[in-house]
């Protein structure tokens, strides 16, 4: 099953809930109208040098990993989102051929603190979960927007609390997107897009990795 | 949201003029306008008034004036300050840790901006929450750890880190070390050990939550928390301290029910970092702090070291 199959069953499953669709199609549509897709770095542009730490107080910076190999770049919004969580597992589950083909993978989320930890407990996650703290790293690659207003009180619904998972009360998140690097620097793969239930097949990114060993 | 968009903006929220704001950009005031809407698409509302002779920040706009400041400026120093780390300039933190703090909260990160760092610089001192803010204030700090006091300078940012109980501490065979929590009531016969240091979180903190119930014992005063601690192991009484202060052997903790205080990390804001300073910071903030650090390394064993 295509990680997009098990995307859209998670999506059938919260259309049950008229208030989550609202939110959600109310998001979509605001992002859209904001043209938030087409801000975000592009196939061809320079990915912006970073250093953040992960979850063991470790810092890690992007030019060491380039000096390894091509590099996978996935921001997700935080493990309060299933559709974050399920594409963070089937990463995992594409890990083996994602080294396979030499490339690394490192996924961004503004989580600060426990709970970015957490998720790489909860769900055994073996690659770096790193945190972009304020966001500094998302508004340099252009994915970063403001949860409006109906989202929040949804999330507040669920006890989601992005103040506290931030370490601070700007409600900034990414869209989900996921880049491919290569080793200089320059982004080979790009996949934005503003409807969060939508993300890189990780069949993609490998054959993207295929490709730049050629 | 871009990094221009942002530029655009607080531009425009210093100016309050969109001709001053873009020529301040280098940019077309049409094209500014422009990004200013976009930017507005995307926070879901507008940001400025637009009247004919006045142009103000809407309260969306005050909102969120100072998380866009601090993401940009985070942004603007990422990368800047990835590089800095490959460079063996000097990186200081000039830090101030509460008094009441065990400077074992900072090992783990220290011990990683030592080894990433080359140029890393610790200066570390302590102090009360008052003068850790004028410190901080007038620039001799970088950053400072301490207890969340009711109220912060509004010049000052600050990041919560964790939260930490209240503990009574006693010596292993008093009464009280046999209860897991020891509810404020049980506290009424004894008498909590003084600290003479003004201000200090911790003897504040014991006469608001004992008070009316517990008496501070004037007989015996100390300043410093490993006074405190030593005097407890000394048997000369019990006393109020911190769940994740470092306590000497003989010596117990048991958390006093319902009390707990919130330990933060202040920087002066609007004021750039160096890279020192803002790996620090981010550290800090990211550090999973549910987790306790490891155990210290136990004693070597001396009198076979030296024989050796």
């Amino acid at each position: 099953m295509s990680l997009k199959d098990e995307l859209d069953r998670i999506r059938a499953e919260a259309s049950a809930n008229a208030k989550t669709m609202a939110a959600y199609e109310a998001l979509v549509a605001q992002l859209g109208r904001a043209q938030t897709a087409s801000s975000a770095l592009k196939v061809g542009d320079a990915m912006p040098g970073f250093m953040l730490p992960n979850a063991e107080g470790r810092l890690v910076f992007s030019d060491e990993l380039l000096a390894k190999g091509p590099v996978v770049v996935n921001f997700f919004r935080g493990d309060w989102c299933p559709y974050c969580t399920r594409t963070l597992m089937a990463l995992e589950a594409a890990l083996p051929r994602i080294a396979a083909a030499g490339g690394q993978l490192v996924a961004l989320t503004p989580d600060t603190g426990r709970h970015f930890a957490a998720t790489r407990r909860a769900h055994r996650l073996s690659y770096e979960i790193l945190s972009d703290v304020d966001g500094a790293v998302g508004m340099q690659f252009g994915v970063l927007f403001r949860v409006p207003e109906l989202t929040r009180e949804m999330l507040a619904g669920f006890g989601t609390d992005l103040a506290e998972r931030h370490g601070n009360d700007g409600w900034f998140i990414p869209v989900p997107a996921s880049y491919v690097v290569d080793r200089g620097g320059i982004i080979r793969y790009a996949f934005v897009d503003v409807d969060f239930t939508r993300r890189a097949e990780p069949d993609d990114i490998v054959a993207v990795l295929e490709s730049l060993k050629g | 949201m871009e990094l221009f968009q942002v530029r655009y903006f607080l531009s425009l929220a210093k100016t309050l003029n969109f001709r001053r704001a873009a020529e301040a950009c280098n940019v077309s005031q049409p094209a500014l306008t422009r990004a200013i809407q976009r930017l507005e698409e995307e926070v879901g509302g507008p940001l400025l008034y637009r009247e004919r002779n006045l142009t103000q920040l809407t309260q969306l706009g005050q909102a969120l004036l100072p998380h866009l400041e601090a993401a940009y400026a985070a942004a603007e120093a990422a990368a800047q300050q990835a590089a800095a780390f490959k460079r063996s300039e000097r990186a200081p933190l000039r830090l101030g840790l509460g008094s009441t703090l065990s400077a074992g909260l900072l090992v783990p990160t220290l011990r990683e901006l030592r080894e990433r760092l080359t140029g890393f610089e610790l200066d570390l001192s302590e102090g009360g929450a008052d003068e850790l803010f004028a410190r901080l204030l007038d620039g001799t700090l970088d950053a400072a750890v301490l207890v969340e006091p009711k109220r912060i300078p509004e010049r000052l940012n600050h990041w919560p880190l964790f939260k930490e109980r209240y503990v009574v501490i006693c010596p292993p065979d008093h009464p009280l070390a046999a209860l897991d929590e020891i509810p404020v009531a049980v506290l009424g016969k004894s008498s909590l050990l003084a600290r003479s240091r003004p201000g200090c979180d911790i003897e504040e903190a014991g006469r608001r939550l004992t008070a009316g119930v517990v008496r501070i014992d004037p007989s015996h005063r100390g300043r410093s928390e490993d006074h405190i601690h030593q005097m407890v192991a000394a048997g000369l009484g019990i006393a109020l301290a911190a769940d994740r202060q470092l306590m000497p052997a003989g010596v117990v903790a048991r958390p006093l029910a319902g009390a707990e205080r919130r330990i933060i990390v202040s920087a002066a804001a609007g004021r750039p970092h160096g890279p020192g300073v803002a790996a620090f910071l981010k550290l800090m903030r990211a550090r999973d702090w549910s987790v306790p650090p490891p155990a210290p390394v136990p004693r070597p064993d001396y009198a076979r070291v030296w024989k050796s």
